[in-house]
This record gives structure tokens, C-alpha cells and sequence, in this order.
């Protein structure tokens, strides 16, 4: 264990870093080495007590989320899609021994920070033969909506169920498009750079189990052919639809539980202890996949119509019937058949995880795009508390190019434009919401929005708000 | 002599280590040093902790040894000191290898031909030492070992460099991949059919049986294809490496089959190398167009240099890996002449150095930076030098000369025996 | 562009045409070259085993079960003459590389037991 002290440097160190630092666009095309990190909003970044179930919101989270994210990343291979030249200082700067040493020195005390509560909040059942382990997981996917065929062995399809939670909840917004677009932007964290987190399982020697998932592994990689990997073809999603195709294109808008939840997959497959954990979680996934991806590509055709490429969706509530499958029976059940039912127990609490962090990243989404949506009431909301602020609030200036970031406050706030104008950016869209002179708007806890002037210059106060009456 | 089946076991032979000054980085020559051999044991591991590794027959009693290796503790040892022990091994490339002028696309392609066709038409050293070697057999099965050293976590490196995102370039590579892991179906992966080679010569087939048996070249090979896997700054010196290594293998593999049938006619399962020659070809194909060639193309001229580095260094290694395992064979293989050479040269001199053992010391091997007679003081003694020979026993004032870098393990036969290691000049 | 391709069957077994792959499969005691591919993903259905029945293979990817006829369907035009065939390829680009391999061929072992097989 690092000394605090000599953490916070290495970790101010790491952030400081000129790839780390925003800049003024609010999207970063061409270039997946530029990640604002936003350290700024941490009154001081102590990272040494684990964050609680209860403050998985918290803006500590966020910036340990965007740094664990570079940090695994820099373990994997991003090069421009139209070639390096461009960015070829930030990509030898992404890869310098010198951000890997900070890397190196920082990592395990975020992990512990960001993942500790996974072991305080899951409870693991006492799941211990084979058979037990067999009924547990039907048992588990049955109650996530996603059981078992008559054949016993493939996660259940139904491709004309009425969509359900995050899915329903976008159709329900009234910018049904942006919120969509949000959905797919926090899928894009992870798809475009599809199984990376899997590949660092294919290295070494484990037997038949390693077959197994390279199997799976040939499917996510279209089989070699560059049209059909399905990181490609999540970019002709996008792409379908209007948004950015570069990977990290929209860093700033990754929520809080997107980053620890895809950060999860690359702490289990980093440290090969996760090994089994890893295992389980990807069957687990795998296997609601199939029906999830059915009810976002029915969410998708009802929220754009027929100009929305499915073809992501269309594929994986396909092949992931199979994946599901394989998983379960090759690699879930093919563990502890090889290893024992001594890996039983990791084995469950990798889907027990899961299942937090699935559960907090719906609530999470859902929040994100119900106060997104609803701005202007929240504008409204905003005026009728002002005179509620507990404190003084804290004065600020924007200008049109400012570097640009968003963040999260881990208590409600109302942000008062005392000046000019501003736009609020929370999700990615071509219409932000605009605050005026004078307006106030309620930003709940853990809600992400970034600000920019929209004005030559503009001013704002942001002040705490205690909403606990009824 | 062998390592169990526990792929977390490695002898590193703690005590030799400590010989090892680790701030003077190797030189060019040194390749197959102690010096050499010692770090990229320890390197090997380093990078092998990135992997996973199951033993076959299930963790169940191996759990504690899996925990350890993959502790957190030796992690932060590891990465505490990784950079350094590269920088040990690999720093003198920087010097050993010059890129100047100004490249284009059409001369790295030429290059590159060339380089391939040199190695097409050159001839292996370490098969024309089996070839000529009295004990063949012996011979061909230390060329195996350090095959295996790579064979049988087979593609491991190149794992390294799936993951992300840099388009069509990603994908060629797969497909090389692919057929590394057998289109994922066990029974045709190259580690599964490296291992049916292995089983006709009723040799071992788990991770590292024959860890004490690798050589210093070939180690010094294997990780440098992690070493420019680990850090991605590197990658583009990678696919220059993998691109030759791929180009050479074919011709490599259509060689190996030549000389093992004539030592062994039908009695070994050469599949391996067949598949090898033939889709080796194909592999040298599909990474010359598009990858190397391809990556040129996509990112520009700034990336050409380290594209070509790539390929000049992997040509080094593959004659470090080539030499040292010939040099070891003919060693092994003449063994009573270099006893006798022992017996001559042997002159008083200075301070030898005492080593002691008895039955149950454990088993390790190692080499010396510089040439050494060792001379059998009290008891009696095996001396090994290859995995699968009969070890030559050595009696009390028996001596024998080892070259520089040549590897070697003594075992007690006598309840106690010593011996005494001079260094000496008769090489 | 028909090409020809030569090959000797004690040495090959597969013919790799580009993207394209194609195996000698074994079947009523006939040699013929076909396609490996499955239909669903392009599975390889040289590493495919019969089915307990002898009549199908379960492709390793995801275990589509394809019949030996459907196959035997896919067989491009040989003359195998000895240990000697010969191959047609047609509606091949001209540049596209033809390699001639040996692989290790699954579909022409026995039928595997019923206990092992995947869904
Ligand atoms: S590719 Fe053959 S079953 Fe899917
Ligand atoms: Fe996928
Ligand atoms: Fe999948
Ligand atoms: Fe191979
Ligand atoms: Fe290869």
C-alpha cells in the first residue's frame, strides 16, 4: 500500500498529463489517447476509504472510473482510424513508460477504491456441487427475465416482448432520440473496442476451457473479417443514426456506472485471481445479451424508425443465444467440472457482482436520462429553490473556449447564471439546454452535465440545496 | 531434473541470481550469458504472470501456488521492477541496430524480401548440429525444448496485441490467430498438436517440464516478442517481428521436417511442423500485405522505421536462437572430448569457487559468463546438459571444460559431493 | 478465371483459395473436395465430427448440424487419379493466392460417442 501522500501525487502526476487535460470541443474525433479526466471537481483527491454502495455516485467514482479506464486501455492497442500522423505525439505520450509507471503505482489502491464495495454489498449464496451451481444460475437468469428454452440449454428469446425499465424509459422521453443516443454511447465505451477485456484471457494454457472461449472470442471478432467484427458493425449503428464512430469520441458523457462497470471486466481479466469471477460474469452477460439485445434494437426502431442499422442488435439477440449456451455449459459449468467445486464460490460471486453493478447501472441511466429530459422543469424547480441554498456557492467564469468537461457533485446543486448564457450539456446533443441571465437549474446528485458559455463570457453560481422536505 | 505439472513452478536458482549485476545492461555479445540467462528466466515469468495458466489436471491442489504467482505481492515486484529488467536485456538493440535514411513503403517491402529470402536460403544452425551430432536423438529433442519454450502457450504474445481497436490491420492479424488457436476447437490448436509431437518422442507435455532446459538464445527470443507486446509504444516494432517471424517460419518448418525424418523416419508425429510449413505461408501472406504493408500505408511514413526495426531485430534473435542451441547441442553432444579438454587445461590458478550438494539438493541449471573447468572434488556426481541424454557421470578428479554460456546441472549421486568451478581461458 | 490446381493426397488435404477454404472429405469411400464452411457462420467443418448416425456433422462454433449430403453438395470439380488429384476452381480472381496444405481433418474420423457432443 502506497502512503497517501505519495498516491495523491502519483495521481495528480497521472492527470496532469497533457492527453488528461480537457480541451474546448466537447467531442474528441481521431484521437482515443484524449481522455479529460476532470480531477478538478475532487475538493482533494483522497482515493484511501473505499467509496460505499451509497456513494457509488459520488464524483470520486467518476474521475476513478475515467482513470481506471485509460489505465487499462493503455494495455490494449488504439490507433486513428485514418492513421497516427495526427496524433502521434499523444500516442507515444498514452504509451510513455513514464504514464505507465504512474499507471503501474496507482492502479491497485483505485481498484481497491472503486471495487471494495462489490465484496460489502453482494451477499454470495451458498452455492457449492455442480447441480447446486446448475439450479442457481436458471434460477438467476429466470428472475433477470431471461430463461431457459424448452431444450434447457439456450437463454429464451422473444423478439416481439413489450420493451421493459431502460428501454421502456427511453421510448417514454420526450428527446427520445438523444436518449437513445445516450444508451448507445455508454454500449460504446465497450463496443468499440469489443472483447478487448476477453482477450486477456486467450493468453497462456488452460485447456479445453480456453478453446471454449476463443470461440466466442472468433464470433465477437467477425471471424477475421473486418465488416463483420462486431465493433464494426456497432459503428454502422452509430453511424446510422448520426453519431461519432471514434472510439471515446464521447469520453465526457460516459456515466459513472458505465465506467466501473466495463472497468470491472478489466480488473477481473488484469488480475488473473478474477480468472473465475471473470468467467461467470461474461456467462451471466452472455446470456441475457441475447434477449437485452432484442429489446434495444425494438427500442431503437421505435425511438428513429427504419434509418436506425439494428444490425448490432439483430446480431446479438441471434449469436448470443449460442454464447449463452456455450457459455454455460463450456465455461460455468466446464470450470468447475475441471477445477473442482473449490471454484465454485468465485464463481458465483462474479455473477452476483454482475448483478450489482447491472442494477446500479440501470438506476443510474435511467436518472441520467429522466433529468436530461426534463431540463427546462428542472429549471423551473431550480428558480423555486434558489432561496433554499445552504450556502453561498461558489462564482465562476465561462468563456466559449474554455476546455470543456463534465462532472458529477455528490450532493444537489443549482447552478444560478448570474451572466450571459450557458449551455448544458447533458447528453450528447446538437441542442444543449440553454440557461439565461438569471436562471437557476437543479442538478440533482450524481447527475452529469458539463457547462458552456454561449455567451463571450458568462458567470455562474453553483450552491448546495438541501431537498429533504417532503 | 523435469518440473512437475505445476506451470507456477520455475527454478530460478536464487543463489546464482545473486552473481548477477543488474545496472550494467547486456552487450550484443551476451546474448547467451549466465548474465542473459538469468534475467530472462526472470522475465519469462514476469511475463507469463500476464497470461493464465491452469494446470491441466485441475487446480484443486495447486490453488495456493496459483494465488502466490498471481499475488498481489509479487505483482508489485514485478511491475516494480519489469522496466528495469527489460531495459537489462534489451537496451543494447538500440545501439545493435541502426535505421537511417529516408524510407518509403516500396523499400520496407524490398527489405523485407530480402530478409526473408536470406533466411530461406541460409541453413539452420541447430539443425546442422543435430544432423552431424553422435546422439541425434538427444540432439533433435534439445531443439524441441526450446521449441516447447514457446510451443505450448503458443500465441500468447500475440494475445497481447488483440485487444482495442486499429481497424482492418486488427482483423488480418486474427486471422493468423485463428489458426494458432485451431479455429478454437481444442483438439486442433498448435499447443495441442505441439504437444503430440512432443508424446511421440515420449517427452513430457505440460507448461515448463523443461524449464532448466532452456536456453539463454531462445529465451532471450521468446520474450522479446512480449517485450514489444507488453508496451504498446512498441507496437509497431511488433508487427515488423511477428511479420518476419511468421515469413520464416514456413521455410523454417519444411527444414525441421527434412532433418527429423531423417534421425527419427516414421517414429515422431511431425504434424506440427507441417502444419507449420504450409500455413506458415499462408500467415507470412496475409501479415506482409496486410499488416505490415498496411500499417505503412495507414499511418505514414513516421512508422516505417520502427516497422523495419521490427524485422532487423526478430533476424537477430533468430540466430541468437539458432547459435545458442546449436553451440549447446555440439557441447552436449562431445561431451568427453570437452572432459578431456577439462583434465588438460586444468593449472592451479586462482581461487576456484566450492560448490556443494547432496542428493536432495534441489535440481537447477545454469551457465557462466565466461568459460570454466569444473572439477569434481569429493563424491560422485551426474552432469546434465541436455533434457533427454544420458547424463555423464563424473567421479572424484574428474573434470570438465564448459564454455561461456553453455547450460548445465550437476546432481549428487555420492551422499555428499563438491566441486570446484576455475575459471580458465581454454575455449 | 477456372484455375487448376494439383495436389498430392498423401501429403494434402485442404486448398486454401484466398478467404476461401476448401478439404478433402471422405464419404461412402470417396475422396471429393469440399467446402469448409458452415452455413450458419462459416464454421470449420473440416474440424467438424459425425454425428453418432454417421449422417451429419456438428459444427464446432455453435453446433449446427449439417448434413454429409448438403455437403458432399459443395464438392468443386476433381479427378483424383491414384494418390494424385486434380482440381478445377472456378470464378477465381486471378490474383487470389491458392495455397495447397495439409490440416488435420476431424470430419473423417469415426462418429464420436453420443456422451460428448454439444447441443
Ligand atoms: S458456424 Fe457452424 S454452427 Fe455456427
Ligand atoms: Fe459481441
Ligand atoms: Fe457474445
Ligand atoms: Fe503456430
Ligand atoms: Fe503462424
Amino acid at each position: 500500500m502506497i502512503v497517501t501522500a505519495s498516491l495523491t501525487e502519483a495521481i495528480e502526476a497521472y492527470c496532469g498529463q497533457r492527453i488528461f487535460q480537457a480541451g474546448p470541443r466537447l467531442y474528441i474525433d481521431g484521437n482515443p489517447y484524449h481522455r479529460p479526466i476532470g480531477l478538478a471537481q475532487l475538493d482533494r483527491p483522497d482515493f484511501t476509504a473505499p467509496a460505499t454502495e451509497a456513494q457509488f455516485l459520488d464524483p470520486r467514482q467518476l474521475v476513478a472510473g475515467r482513470i481506471l479506464c485509460s489505465a487499462y486501455e493503455s494495455d490494449m492497442i488504439l490507433l486513428p482510424p485514418n492513421g497516427l500522423s495526427s496524433a502521434k505525439d499523444d500516442f507515444d505520450l498514452f504509451y510513455s513508460d513514464e504514464v505507465r509507471r504512474l499507471r503501474d503505482l496507482i492502479r491497485p489502491d483505485l481498484e481497491r477504491f472503486a471495487f471494495s464495495f462489490l465484496a460489502d454489498s453482494v451477499r454470495v449464496p451458498p452455492v457449492r456441487t455442480l447441480d447446486e451451481l446448475q439450479a442457481y444460475f436458471m434460477a438467476e437468469v429466470s428472475a433477470a427475465g431471461s430463461p431457459a428454452d424448452d431444450s434447457g440449454n439456450n437463454p429464451l428469446v422473444d423478439g416481439l416482448a413489450p420493451v421493459k425499465g431502460s428501454m421502456r424509459a427511453i421510448t417514454e422521453c420526450r428527446y427520445a432520440e438523444e436518449a437513445a443516443g445516450l444508451h448507445l454511447i455508454q454500449l460504446a465505451l465497450d463496443a468499440l473496442t469489443e472483447a478487448s477485456a476477453m482477450a486477456r484471457n486467450l493468453g497462456g494454457s488452460y485447456g479445453v476451457e480456453q478453446s471454449e472461449l476463443f470461440k466466442i472470442f472468433i464470433d465477437e471478432f467477425g471471424y477475421g473479417v473486418y465488416s463483420a467484427k462486431h465493433s464494426t458493425i456497432f459503428r454502422g449503428m452509430l453511424a446510422s443514426i448520426g453519431l461519432r464512430t471514434d472510439v471515446h469520441a464521447y469520453w465526457s458523457f460516459y456515466l459513472t456506472s458505465s465506467l466501473v462497470g466495463t472497468n470491472y471486466f478489466n480488473y477481473l481479466t488484469e488480475d488473473h485471481r478474477g480468472m473465475f469471477r471473470y468467467m461467470a460474469a461474461v456467462t451471466y452477460l452472455e446470456w441475457l445479451f441475447a434477449q437485452g439485445f432484442a429489446d434495444t434494437g425494438i427500442m431503437l426502431r421505435a425511438v428513429f424508425g427504419d434509418r436506425v442499422d439494428t444490425k448490432y442488435c439483430d446480431e446479438h439477440a441471434h449469436i448470443d443465444i449460442h454464447h449463452g449456451r456455450m457459455t454455460y455449459e463450456k465455461l460455468l459449468l466446464g470450470f468447475a467440472r475441471t477445477h473442482g467445486e473449490s471454484v465454485i464460490p468465485d464463481l458465483v460471486r462474479g455473477i452476483e457482482e454482475t448483478k450489482l453493478l447491472l442494477r446500479l447501472g440501470d438506476a443510474d441511466f435511467v436518472a441520467q436520462i429522466r433529468w436530461a429530459d426534463t431540463l427546462a422543469e428542472h429549471t423551473t424547480l431550480g428558480a423555486a429553490l434558489a432561496t433554499a441554498a445552504a450556502d453561498e456557492g461558489v462564482a465562476a467564469t465561462l468563456r466559449p473556449d474554455d476546455p470543456f468537461w463534465t462532472r458529477v457533485y455528490d450532493t444537489d446543486r443549482l447552478v444560478a447564471v448570474t451572466a450571459g448564457e450557458v449551455d448544458v450539456h447533458a447528453w450528447a446533443t446538437p441542442r444543449p439546454h440553454r440557461l439565461g441571465r438569471g436562471d437557476t437549474l437543479l442538478v440533482p446528485r450524481g447527475r452529469l452535465h458539463g457547462l458552456k458559455a454561449a455567451s463571450s463570457s458568462a458567470t455562474v453560481r453553483v450552491s448546495t440545496v438541501d431537498r429533504s422536505e417532503p | 531434473m523435469l518440473h512437475g505439472p505445476n506451470p507456477y513452478r520455475r527454478m530460478l536458482m536464487p543463489d546464482a541470481v545473486a552473481e548477477v549485476e543488474f545496472h550494467r545492461p547486456l552487450a550484443a555479445g551476451e546474448v547467451t550469458s549466465w548474465r542473459s540467462l538469468a534475467a530472462h528466466r526472470l522475465l519469462g515469468t514476469f511475463y507469463e504472470a500476464d497470461t493464465v495458466l491452469l494446470p491441466e489436471q485441475g487446480l484443486a491442489d495447486l490453488r495456493a501456488d496459483f494465488d502466490l504467482f498471481y499475488s498481489e505481492e509479487l505483482r508489485r515486484l514485478r511491475e516494480a521492477s519489469i522496466s528495469d529488467l527489460e531495459r537489462f536485456a534489451y537496451s543494447f538493440l538500440a545501439t545493435e541496430v541502426d535505421i537511417t535514411g529516408a524510407w518509403t513503403i516500396d523499400a520496407l517491402d524490398a527489405y523485407f524480401q530480402h530478409a526473408a529470402t536470406v533466411s530461406e536460403q541460409g541453413e539452420s544452425a541447430a539443425l546442422t548440429a543435430i544432423a552431424q551430432a553422435r546422439r541425434p536423438e538427444v540432439a533433435a529433442d534439445t531443439y524441441l525444448v526450446q521449441l516447447a519454450l514457446d510451443g505450448l502457450t503458443e500465441a500468447s504474445a500475440m494475445s497481447k496485441n488483440l485487444g482495442g481497436a486499429y481497424g482492418p490491420e486488427q482483423s488480418a492479424l486474427f486471422k493468423i490467430f485463428i489458426d494458432e488457436f485451431g479455429y478454437g476447437v481444442y483438439e486442433s490448436k498448435h499447443t495441442t498438436i505441439f504437444a503430440k509431437m512432443l508424446r511421440s518422442r515420449a517427452m513430457a507435455t505440460h507448461v515448463h517440464a523443461y524449464w532448466n532446459f532452456y536456453l539463454a538464445g531462445p529465451l532471450a527470443t521468446n520474450n522479446y516478442y512480449y517485450y514489444l507486446s507488453r508496451d504498446h509504444a512498441k507496437f509497431f516494432r511488433y508487427a515488423g517481428a511477428v511479420t518476419y517471424a511468421e515469413r520464416v517460419f514456413a521455410p523454417g518448418f519444411v527444414k525441421m521436417i527434412k532433418t527429423y525424418q531423417a534421425v527419427f523416419g516414421d517414429d515422431i508425429d511431425l504434424h506440427y511442423c507441417a502444419e507449420h510449413a504450409h500455413i506458415d505461408e499462408h500467415h507470412g501472406r496475409i501479415t506482409r500485405e496486410q499488416v505490415l504493408l498496411a500499417l505503412a500505408e495507414r499511418h505514414g511514413a513516421s512508422v516505417v522505421p520502427e516497422l523495419i526495426r521490427g524485422i532487423a531485430e526478430a533476424e537477430l534473435f533468430g540466430r541468437w536462437f539458432e547459435d545458442d542451441t546449436a553451440a549447446q547441442i555440439r557441447w552436449s553432444d562431445a561431451i568427453d572430448r570437452y572432459r578431456e579438454r577439462g583434465a588438460a587445461a586444468l593449472s592451479g590458478g586462482g581461487e576456484p569457487r566450492r560448490v556443494e550438494l547432496t542428493p536432495v539438493s534441489p535440481f537447477g541449471t545454469r551457465s557462466h559468463d565466461g568459460a570454466m573447468i569444473l572439477v569434481l572434488t569429493e563424491g560422485e556426481a551426474d552432469l546434465v546438459t541436455s533434457a533427454t541424454g544420458e547424463p555423464d557421470r563424473l567421479g572424484r578428479g574428474d573434470a570438465v571444460l564448459v564454455p561461456a554460456g553453455r547450460t548445465y546441472g550437476v546432481r549428487a549421486i555420492s551422499p555428499r559431493c563438491g566441486y570446484d568451478l576455475h575459471p580458465t581461458t581454454a575455449e | 478465371m477456372d484455375r487448376v490446381v494439383t495436389m498430392d493426397l498423401r501429403q494434402h488435404n485442404t486448398v486454401l483459395v484466398g478467404h476461401d477454404r476448401f478439404f478433402v472429405f471422405r464419404a461412402d469411400n470417396q475422396l471429393q473436395l469440399v467446402r469448409d464452411s458452415c452455413p450458419h457462420r462459416g464454421g470449420p467443418l473440416s474440424l467438424a465430427r459425425l454425428t453418432p448416425d454417421g449422417r451429419r456433422l456438428s459444427c464446432p462454433w455453435h453446433g449446427t448440424r449439417v448434413g454429409v449430403a448438403a455437403l458432399r453438395r459443395t464438392a468443386v470439380p476433381m479427378v483424383r487419379s491414384g494418390d494424385q488429384a486434380t482440381v478445377v476452381l472456378s470464378a477465381v480472381a486471378a490474383d487470389a493466392p491458392v495455397s495447397v496444405i495439409r490440416r488435420r481433418i476431424l470430419a473423417n474420423l469415426p462418429p464420436e460417442r453420443q456422451c460428448d457432443t454439444t447441443a
